[in-house]
């Protein structure tokens, strides 16, 4: 995967805000360009582009500072009708690995599709950003080996 | 996995081989000290093919190549039961190993230790290129090629070099004066192709070696490892047969032989299922403190503090053994991270690049 | 077409058929066993055993809900139940919507699992054995039936199923009540020490150490005890014992003793070491990725396979019978080649002795459908289940849940007692899966973060971190007494695809239980009391299991443990099966598996299936002899 594409790029610097994962650290989930995809089965390429253009716009007014990045992403992204429940969406893809079927009132008012509810792919689900957020592992993947469940996660040797 | 139905074995008092004791008198180990520092040396060797392995392992993507993931996998496992069974011969004849110092840690590309220098060994994806370096590393010693203990072309001379040492240096005294509780046990071992031997005397420090040298490159010509005769296990085939299946695409019969080369089915690989890992990647690749740079600094730190778990394990605590079984996992999710995560416009992934991490990095 | 006859033919391929496949097969029988479930399922060679098991992983990777069945395949011809699909029942009008035909009041919650293997692949792997008044309730509490055997009877095979599962557990740690140190017997050890109790579990003992619980002025200390387990641990080395043989100079099945055994752990079946240890999944309940956990394929793969004859995709659906003589003939089955038609052939599997594996309902069901076996009118009825009470809450800090195996200790304290007399007896299971049961967390909690709490970014992380981390449930399971009418019946409204009917149920919880929940909530609330829990604890009036009793409103879940429907007892009259799980009414036809078991007590039941089991197959041979 190559992030030549800006839109892919951009999705990434969304998402990392989103998340509160680096851009790396979603990288090395390696399931990215399936939830872009994914966001495209619903949203059309102006709906997109419109996003990512202000997502550039709030990076560069933040100019670095961490709480008004915040304060923009909360204030154009999240509160907006329009891309609130797509932000939100965002959040879930890469937290549960699913896609979270959007209200037919906001598809219908803007102009997307709606996607039922659905684990993405097997590998999706392996790479739910929630399980490392409860420093566990996914149910079924990413053993942690035997008697690792008897200390603490983050206990070392 | 995908184990082969068993067929008629040598016995395996065979297999070592008496009377024919062809080391150069100069090339000898003539003293317990040297004993331990080439046993020292077997674990370092031992330990050299594990970061390769894992690179290429880990390159695969999830669910591809089924096949060459399980025979690579199974590899690593016994690479890692060979280091473990070292270290008991040499804690057995009162040594100490060592695996938690830097220099413990080869700087890829590298010879392995005390090799003939033939050939260098990289941090790299699984490729063909790859597994023809890995059919290099486990080449079996030819019928005639005498025991080695420095710059061997096999690590079959090596061993049996060792061997020999242990023979001829029991019969002048007893050289097995380790404290037992420092050996590796069963109930700590688990999950790899064959079994931990805990070595008291020179019969079941023979055990061990023959295990190692078994497993590695097949036994007096044959493509079987040795496990079946004594453990009773299904039946499995060595290092380098098991490399030349993924090599040649197609896996061996029970009535083939080092000679005829595999006829049996195909075994499918997909060269193109893999992460494309950028050759023996460096933490020093990367900007200090940018997020990559973090990653792999966090990748070496995992790597170090499992090695200091081990060493620690080898040393007296044969119960933390298991508490590394949770490092070892931890380096595989950290591994494939940094598999996936491009490094430029052309799609090259960063890599684990297996450094030591001290603590004030 | 000559057909083959077999000293024995049993119907169903879980863990009751396999042990006495394996038994059977080993003491030198021919054995056939008819599975209902797929070809592919019954995989026992390397390559296909794994890749047919890792369409079951991706399955449940990709299911939405991941209930216990998700991960197997969903038979039209051989239908399961699924607990995604049963719902509260309105008036007299049956719920039709899953494959239980639900009559009520009570919808019955609880699945399993037509597939090679049975339930034992969605098993949590729970193995305690049941306690000495649990065999004679009726006789110490005045409630329910005896079993016609004792504990002390049993006791042998409890240990051979010991050995055939693969326990791991610490004997001087098993401490119930109404036992003494006769319970396991003198240098008894289970095969492998006991699995490692979870972070939390250790949290839970350091703070309930040395307290109490009071109810009615009655004192009762609290413990917790590392529950014994089916899933891989380090071996014991002082276990000495190797599988049971039949001994025919004695007549009888033993475990073999010899100093110089070792036991090894049973790995996968795909590879023996993938699995030698529990690797912590987390995932036992539905699958365990690498069959640490054991599941009764295990077993069949270890089966004398020469004299082991096994048809898929074969649902019985009549045993035939000899109306002068009462014996057994055949057992008819509709044998169907593709799992996505309903097309099949009939055929008919002929032995010497007949055996019925097939789950306490698919077995009754099978029962009655042939009109056999039930002149005491004992089919299908006194169908029973654990019923599941969860509460649940936030402690102080955080304890590290959703690792290590469903259940790793439990509170035994409440499993017998004089209380019996006045309700039911429970035990305690401590979860170490957060909210995930009553909740579906992590994933609502996450959800309910971002649309609800507005949270994201590192204000989210940190949220769900600190609550989630600190999740807890506990629950209780209830033991139900056997009432005539709770029920399995049959009727030709309902049939499924094949012509074969679905099970009709009736099902209510009486006050006996109903009145334990009562003192459960009691336990509950000086529990959390002395822990400092935050109670999350909620019931529904929605909720599918939802009840009052005496003006407050209690939910339960099945436990899976599906248990009666055939139970032997001491007479034709009383019970479809005698001591020796022989039908009164058929010489030839033997029952097993959980519908054998009078009443239920507070253990899971697959060890004492497993047991029983073992009875079976040494009472069989000795028959063929």
């Amino acid at each position: 995967m190559s992030l030549e594409n800006n839109s892919l790029n951009d999705f990434f610097v969304l998402s990392a805000i989103l998340t509160g994962f680096d851009k790396v650290e979603l990288l090395g989930r390696g399931v990215g360009q399936q939830y872009y995809q994914q966001l495209l089965e619903v949203i059309d390429n102006e709906m997109a582009k419109e996003l990512w253009e202000l997502t550039e716009e709030i990076v560069k007014d933040s100019d670095g500072n961490e709480e008004k990045l915040e304060e923009l992403t909360r204030n154009q992204i999240l509160s907006s009708p329009k891309f609130g429940p797509i932000a939100r969406n965002i959040i879930q893809m890469w937290y549960l690995g699913s896609w979270i079927e959007m209200s037919e009132s906001w598809a219908t008012q803007y102009g997307a599709k709606t996607s039922p509810t659905h684990v993405i792919s097997s590998e999706t689900y392996i790479q739910g950003l929630v399980w490392d957020v409860i420093e566990s592992h996914p149910q079924a993947a990413k053993q942690p080996g035997f008697a690792s469940w008897a200390h603490t996660p983050n206990s070392k040797l | 996995m995908f184990v082969k139905q068993t067929r008629n074995l040598r016995q395996r008092h065979n297999l070592i081989r008496i009377g024919n004791f062809s080391l150069l008198e100069k090339h000898k180990i003539k003293t317990v000290e040297g004993l331990r520092h080439h046993l020292q040396t077997a674990i370092e060797l031992e330990h050299s093919t594990i970061p390769p392995y894992l690179c290429a392992l880990y390159s695969i993507v999830n669910d591809k190549n089924i096949e060459s993931t399980q025979i690579i996998k199974s590899v690593v496992m016994e690479e890692m039961l060979h280091l473990i069974l070292a270290a008991n011969v040499l804690n057995a004849i009162g040594g100490t190993p060592i695996v938690d110092k830097p220099n413990f840690i080869p700087e890829y590309p590298t010879y392995l230790p005390h090799s003939d220098k033939s050939f260098k060994v990289s941090l790299s994806k699984f490729s063909r290129d790859t597994v023809e370096t890995f059919l290099k590393i486990e080449k079996p010693a030819e019928p005639c090629a005498e025991p080695e203990p420095n710059h061997y072309q096999t690590i079959g001379q090596f061993y049996e070099a060792i061997e020999i040492a242990l023979r001829e240096l029991s019969e002048q005294e007893n050289i097995f004066t380790g404290d037992p509780n420092r050996q590796i046990t069963p109930e700590y071992y688990y999950g790899g192709g064959g079994e931990i031997v805990p070595v008291t005397d020179l019969d079941s420090a023979l055990n061990a070696l023959n295990e190692i040298i078994g497993q590695g490159e097949g036994i007096n010509q044959t493509i079987f490892d040795g496990d079946h005769r004594i453990f009773g296990q299904e039946i499995e085939y060595a290092h380098y047969f098991r490399f030349n299946e993924i090599f040649q695409g197609q896996y061996y019969t029970n009535l083939d032989t080092p000679k005829s080369g595999p006829t049996g089915d195909p075994l499918n690989v997909d060269w193109q299922a893999v992460y494309n890992m950028q050759q023996n990647p460096k933490l020093d690749n990367y900007p200090k403190g940018s997020e990559l740079w973090k990653k792999t600094l966090e990748f070496n730190k995992t790597y170090t503090s499992l090695l200091n778990g081990i060493h620690q394990a080898l040393n007296g605590r044969p119960r933390l053994l298991l508490a590394s079984v949770k490092g070892m996992y931890e380096l595989k999710y950290q591994a494939i991270e940094l598999m996936k995560t491009p490094i430029d416009a052309s799609g090259i992934t960063a890599g684990p690049s297996f450094e030591y991490a001290s603590n004030n990095d | 077409m000559t057909e083959k006859k077999y000293d024995v033919v049993i119907v169903g391929a879980g863990i009751s058929g396999a042990i006495l496949a394996k038994t059977i097969s080993k003491a030198g029988y021919k054995v056939l066993m008819l599975e209902a479930g797929l070809d592919q399922g019954m995989e026992l060679d390397s390559q296909k055993a794994y890749l047919n098991y890792q369409s079951y992983l991706n399955t449940y990777y990709n299911a939405n809900a991941k209930v216990p069945n998700s991960p197997y395949p969903d038979l039209l011809n051989a239908p399961s139940p699924n607990v995604l699909q049963y719902n509260q029942i309105t008036g007299n009008i049956p719920d039709t919507s899953g494959y239980f035909v639900q009559k009520g009041p009570l919808p019955f919650a609880s699945d399993y699992t037509r597939t090679p293997g049975g339930t034992t692949l969605h098993w949590l792997g729970t193995c305690l054995r049941m306690l000495p008044n649990d065999f004679r309730l009726k006789s110490a509490y005045g409630h329910g039936v005896d079993w016609p055997i004792s504990y002390d009877d049993l006791k042998p095979y409890y240990e051979m199923a010991e050995y055939e599962i693969g326990v791991s557990a610490n004997v001087e740690e098993q401490k119930y009540p109404g036992t003494n140190e006769n319970f396991f017997g003198k240098d008894y050890v289970f095969p492998m020490k006991k699995i490692p109790q979870s972070y939390l579990d250790k949290y839970f003992n350091r703070h309930l150490k040395n307290t109490s619980i009071i109810l009615d002025n009655q004192e009762y200390p609290l413990y917790v005890t590392s529950t014994p387990q089916g899933r891989n641990s380090i071996p014991n080395d002082s276990y000495k014992l190797s599988g049971p043989k039949w001994e025919s100079e004695k007549s009888r099945l033993a475990l073999q003793y010899s100093e110089s055994t070792s036991y090894d752990p049973v790995g996968s079946i795909w590879d023996p070491y993938t699995g030698q240890r529990c690797e912590g999944n987390s995932s036992c309940v539905p699958i365990c990725p690498v069959q640490a956990k054991y599941n009764a394929l295990k077993t069949i793969k270890s089966a004398n396979r020469k004299n082991l004859d096994i048809i898929t995709q074969a649902v019985a659906s009549k045993i035939e019978v000899d109306s002068t003589t009462g014996r057994i003939t055949g057992v008819t089955y509709k044998k169907y080649p593709d799992p996505n038609s309903a097309q099949y052939t009939t055929e008919v599997a002929r032995g010497t002795i007949y055996v019925v594996a097939a789950h306490s309902v698919e077995t009754a069901k099978l029962l009655l459908a042939s009109g056999v076996g039930n002149s005491s009118d004992q089919v299908g009825r006194n169908l029973m289940d654990h019923m599941v009470m969860l509460v649940w809450g936030l402690m102080p800090e955080k304890i590290f849940g959703f690792r290590g195996p469903g259940s790793s200790s439990n509170i035994p304290v409440f499993r017998d007692g004089t209380f019996r007399s006045q309700h039911s007896a429970f035990i305690m299971p401590i979860d170490n899966w957060g909210w995930n049961w009553p909740t579906g967390a992590p994933n609502s909690n996450l959800s309910d973060a971002v649309v609800n709490k507005n949270l994201f970014g590192k204000k989210l992380r940190n949220y769900i971190n600190d609550t989630v981390t600190r999740q807890f449930n506990l629950h209780f399971e209830f033991e139900q007494l056997p009432e005539a009418t709770n029920r399995v019946t049959i009727d030709t409204s309902y049939m499924d695809r094949l012509g074969n009917y679905r099970p009709v149920i009736e099902y209510n919880v009486s006050n006996y239980t109903r009145s334990a929940f009562v003192t459960a909530q009691d336990i509950k609330t000086q529990i959390f009391a002395k822990m400092g829990v935050y109670d999350f604890t909620k019931y529904n009036t929605t909720d599918s299991d939802y009840f009052t009793y005496e003006n407050t409103g209690y939910s339960f879940y099945g436990a899976g443990h599906l248990v009666g429907t055939h139970r032997m007892g001491f007479t034709k009259a009383d019970s479809v099966v005698n001591r020796e799980q022989r039908t009164w009414d058929h010489e030839n036809l033997y029952l097993v598996g959980c519908g054998n078991m009078p009443t239920l007590g507070t253990s899971n039941p697959t060890l004492t299936m497993a047991a029983l089991a073992f009875w079976g197959a040494e009472n069989i041979i000795k028959a063929l002899k």
